[in-house]
């Protein structure tokens, strides 16, 4: 695995552990609902869906419903922060997949290739740490309007 | 890989977007997005474009 590190040697943390998306904060169902099924709750998500048919919502064309007495209003604060804390782990993992083809490339004598290929996840991880920094200032925000 | 769009087959509209995860017992079809929240359907799955992140459904009517 490439990592990054600082002008004396030490690591500079990038990405997110996996315990960062589980819930720290409780869920407060006021609703039914009949699940024979497990949540896994490996992401941020918010309880605010409701699966009473009856609850006719103006869906304003969210673009995953059919009709507004089926639809889900999603919270567009909340749905950025998990597609962003989904992306930022996503970027980990292909920052992994890449690391790992340099180092086969390596074995097949292609050393240029994988040189430029480990720059490549270099760069690739200084974007994601960006990413990282947008996810805690959205985290942030949402927070404050909770 | 990445999260999945989908689709009706019978007329290529959206079902849900950005799914997490897929889950079939039978003729149900269970969608779950990124968010939590969760469809089920009756119908089988046609296809999985996983390159370009695209399920199509047959739906039952």
């Amino acid at each position: 695995m490439h990592l990054i590190k600082d002008e004396n040697g030490n690591l500079i943390p990038h990405g997110h552990d996996q315990e960062e998306y589980h819930h720290d904060h409780e869920h407060h169902h006021d609703h039914e609902h009949h699940h024979d099924h497990e949540h896994h709750h490996d992401h941020v998500h918010d309880h605010g869906h409701h699966h009473d048919q009856e609850a006719a919502q103006d869906c304003g064309d969210c673009g995953t419903c059919s009709s507004a007495a089926d639809c889900v209003k999603k919270d567009p604060k909340r749905e950025t922060l998990a597609l962003l804390a989904y992306m930022v782990q996503h970027n980990e993992a292909h920052a992994k997949e890449l690391d790992q083809m340099a180092e086969n490339l390596e074995k097949l004598g292609m050393d240029a290739a994988a040189k430029t290929i480990r720059e490549g996840v270099s760069d690739f991880q200084k974007g994601n740490m960006r990413l990282s920094l947008a996810l805690t200032l959205v985290k942030e925000e949402v927070k404050e309007t909770e | 890989m990445c999260l999945a769009t989908v689709l009706n087959n019978h007329d290529d509209s959206v079902i849900f977007r950005n799914v997490s995860k897929i889950e079939v017992d039978g003729s149900k079809i269970l969608l779950r997005d990124i968010l939590g929240d969760e469809k089920v359907l009756e119908g089988t799955i046609l296809m999985a474009d996983l390159a370009n992140s695209v399920v199509k459904l047959s739906l039952a009517d």
